[in-house]
């Protein structure tokens, strides 16, 4: 089965700590279309707060901490853009030398990532702790819908981080359960179940396996209901002594 | 030995002895996996900012109290005490107070623009670990006695606001 909407980005190793760009994707208008205008309501019906951008930024897979560090840049974010604040890295003490992990969603395309936390304007006190990639790990490429499909260019051990969530309808997604798919077959002990009337599904979560040069990655949903969620993974390769647990 | 002296010792073997050695039993507990349990609504009260000339962005906190619950199926030729394998289970997801409860407490960031007043709906949902009871000591091989359930925490997210 071949890549359905799959932005597939390969990470060229070099030096430099942001390296890889989408081959494809929303256009510059499309960003700038997505800066939402004074007065609108909340994206998500205010599920979460969405906090305003203070320039433009690179939305990151990871934050650096250490030099040798390798994010992939997944999209510039311009100023005047509105982030959902999931998480603050656990790592550095800081607060303000922190990251955020973010979501920015509009109606047509959705990356969720890192962002230092000064390039957005909300407290780092109030924002939850949240183990963070490690550095070690390396981004190979994001899926960015339900139907997205990678196919590995890795032999190993895979993290895929995952946001799974919806357009706010108010009604209760029955209980459900988001596999990893290997060419095409539910990883069984690899599921998590989700239920809620909000529009965030699942956030942040990892599943990890391993893979071969070839193998196809994907996400289904069993049970629930079939209304049309939207989805954002970022898949890293995880090399032998790199520590990272789901 | 006098009759009474011989009536007390099958007593006690019988009510205390046996009952200790069958307890007694070796049993492992082997956490699978989360699953989530039953979902509770609530509605904030109501943060109001209509005469407000800038966002009111602060921190609200929310306690819910909620049972450990455990729903236990053994075997019935388990040969286990339900109680002990609670116990058990229990210790293995390090819950000291599993009679009493446990309360969870959750911070809502509320983020309200000025000239509005919101209230938000709040869902709790319990957090659950599924897993199995196994004879001996080792997880993988030992002889199914029993399955279980436990509710180990709530999590808590908004899910929407009411403007007003």
């Amino acid at each position: 089965m071949m890549t359905k909407r799959v932005l597939f980005l390969l990470l060229i190793v070099l030096a430099l700590p942001s390296v890889a760009g989408a081959q494809s994707g929303p256009t510059q208008a499309d960003l700038l279309a997505c800066v939402p205008k004074a007065g609108e309501l909340p994206r998500f019906r205010g599920a979460r707060p969405e906090s305003l951008v203070l320039r433009d930024v690179d939305l990151l897979s990871q934050p650096t901490f250490t030099s040798d560090t390798r994010a992939m840049k997944l999209v510039t974010i311009p100023k005047g853009a509105r982030v959902v604040v999931f998480d603050i890295d656990n790592v550095i003490k800081d607060r303000n030398s922190k990251w955020f992990r973010v979501l920015w969603a509009c109606d047509s395309f959705a990356f969720a990532g890192w962002v230092p936390v000064s390039a957005v304007r909300l407290p780092p006190i109030r924002v939850n702790e949240k183990v963070a990639p490690p550095g070690c790990a390396i981004p190979l490429a994001i899926i960015d819908s339900i139907d997205g499909v990678w196919e590995s260019t890795y032999r190993g051990k895979i993290s895929a981080v995952i946001d799974l969530f919806r357009n706010p309808t108010g009604t209760f997604y029955p209980s459900a359960f988001l596999y990893m798919t290997r060419n095409g077959r539910e990883l069984r002990d690899r599921d998590r179940e989700f239920k809620t009337s909000g529009p965030f599904l699942l956030n942040g979560v990892v599943i990890q396996t391993e893979v071969q040069r070839g193998t196809e990655i994907g996400f289904t949903i069993v049970g629930g209901n079939r209304e049309p969620v939207r989805l954002f993974a970022t898949i890293y390769a995880v090399p032998q002594g790199c520590e990272w647990n789901e | 030995m006098s009759m009474s002296k011989l009536f007390f010792s099958i007593l006690l073997f019988l009510f205390v002895v046996l009952p200790a050695c069958e307890a007694q039993k070796e049993f492992v507990v082997v956490d699978q996996r989360e699953l989530l349990g039953a979902v509770f609504k609530e509605t904030t009260r109501e943060f109001n900012n209509r005469n407000g000339s800038e966002d009111l962005e602060q921190n609200f906190s929310l306690n819910r109290q909620f049972r450990y619950a455990i729903d236990l199926k053994l075997n019935t030729n388990s040969g286990l005490r339900r109680q002990d394998v609670e116990e058990r289970i229990c210790e293995t997801y390090n819950i000291a107070n599993c009679r009493t409860g446990g309360q969870k407490q959750c911070l809502l960031p509320v983020s309200v623009p000025a000239g509005r007043a919101y209230a938000y709906e709040i869902e709790w949902t319990e957090v659950k670990r599924e897993g199995v009871i196994r004879e001996g000591n080792d997880p993988d091989r030992g002889n199914l006695l029993g399955t279980y359930t436990i509710v180990v925490d709530l999590q808590c997210q908004t899910v929407g606001v009411q403007v007003r």
